[in-house]
């Protein structure tokens, strides 16, 4: 009972513990999958304890016979119904309570189907919406969003730096990665700094990770010329500072994996769209 | 019967909507017919289909005679489109959260992880 015990207080400090890889040190602004993956990693292992432990809290009910003490056996019924309550919690979240987002292309006064991308299997559509850069919804149907106001007013290259992100999202299951931040921080006190922090930093770092994947896909020059555009469009102090970040990158020589002087092309149905 | 299920319900009312929105007038079945390419719909079913966008208010129709009857389209392509983005986001209670923004913006906190991992990076390039 002891071993149970000390397993499902195991369980339980991998939910804090899952955030160090997150918050300690600054290495995650270069290494963001890495990071992302360090506290994934963390936060399953937790899970599976958990799981273990109401396994065995009930294999032990089950099985110690009509000889059980009752404060023992009420002990053992406890474990089990505190380990299925962490694990109710979550899957009530992973059903998804509450209200779903909404995209601007609600408010948008039109919205108009353009293409498809074939790989990700993403409807691109573009909206007319000057408050919209570009943005991506994960899920079942992914979708791209485009506004037309960024259309007009990047360069092919830039917007497909712009889109390549999007794209590298939608790849990355970032949404999904997002959700599991939500089931991860209801799990942390409400109030607590290490929640926010949580939350936070996961936005940041599928921010950098979608930025690195679309820097290999279509060079960092094309993606650093498209967040400068974005913030001539939409100025965002956010994206000035991730243009800074691919530029130190590639001056000091450490790009990511995979870049190349001559950037591979985007998807076909992608170029089609954008390259006019 | 090969190629009597070749489309399903959903595709063959996109290429009537489509046919309808090409057209500068309002379409009868059989001239909504001469728009298809192989598998060929029978008559019957694109009646059907017409009495279902109906039904949507996707067209509506105008009888000249008992016999004579035609389609026009009640809303325009990119409203149609507009309506088919928000039913599906709509319906998919698995999007919430699920939004990433090319021009998201970040905490401060962030913000300053970021100028402090560039400003350490630039400093120990200029250094070496």
């Amino acid at each position: 009972m002891i071993a149970l015990l000390l397993v499902l207080a195991l369980s339980l400090a991998c939910a804090p513990a899952s955030v160090l890889p997150l918050t300690v040190g600054r290495w995650q602004v270069w290494h963001p999958r890495l990071a992302l993956a360090l506290w994934l990693g963390i936060g399953l292992l937790g899970l599976a304890l958990a799981g273990l432990t109401v396994l065995s809290a009930g294999l032990l009910v089950a099985f110690s016979g009509p000889a059980v003490g009752i404060a023992r056996a009420l002990v053992l019924v406890s474990l089990a119904w505190l380990g299925l309550g962490g694990i109710g919690v979550l899957a009530s979240l992973a059903l998804g309570s509450g209200n779903a987002s909404h995209s601007t292309a609600h408010k948008a006064a039109t919205t108009l189907r353009i293409d498809v991308d074939h790989e990700t299997g993403a409807v691109l559509y573009e909206v007319d919406d000057p408050a919209v850069i570009a943005h991506a919804i994960g899920g079942r149907h992914p979708e791209i969003v485009v506004s037309r106001q960024a259309r007009s007013a990047l360069t092919p290259a830039e917007l497909r730096g712009v889109i390549a992100h999007e794209v590298a999202h939608l790849r990355g299951r970032h949404g999904a990665v997002r959700r599991l931040c939500g089931w991860h921080a209801s799990c942390l006190p409400r109030r607590s700094g290490l929640r926010r922090l949580l939350v936070t930093r996961v936005h940041l770092l599928t921010e950098l990770a979608a930025d690195d994947a679309a820097a290999r896909a279509v060079g960092p020059e094309r993606l650093h010329a498209g967040l400068r555009a974005a913030h001539v469009l939409l100025p965002s102090p956010a994206l000035l500072v991730r243009a800074e970040r691919l530029a130190t990158r590639s001056a000091s020589g450490a790009a990511a994996p995979g870049v190349t002087s001559a950037p591979a092309p985007l998807p076909e149905p992608v170029r089609n769209v954008y390259t006019k | 019967m090969a190629g009597v299920r070749a489309r399903s319900n959903g595709a063959l009312e996109a290429l009537v909507m489509r046919a309808l929105w090409q057209a500068d007038q309002a379409l009868g079945a059989r001239a909504i017919l001469t728009t298809f390419e192989d598998p060929i719909p029978a008559y019957t079913t694109i009646l059907t289909v017409l009495s279902r966008l109906e039904e949507k208010g996707m067209v509506e129709r105008e009888a000249l005679s008992p016999r004579k009857v035609r389609f026009r389209p009640r809303i325009s392509s990119a409203e149609a489109h507009a309506r088919d983005m928000v039913e599906s986001l709509e319906e998919a209670e698995d999007r919430r959260g699920a939004l990433l923004a090319f021009a998201d913006t970040l905490s401060s906190e962030d913000m300053e992880l970021m100028r402090g991992a560039i400003a350490a990076r630039r400093v120990r390039g200029g250094s070496s």
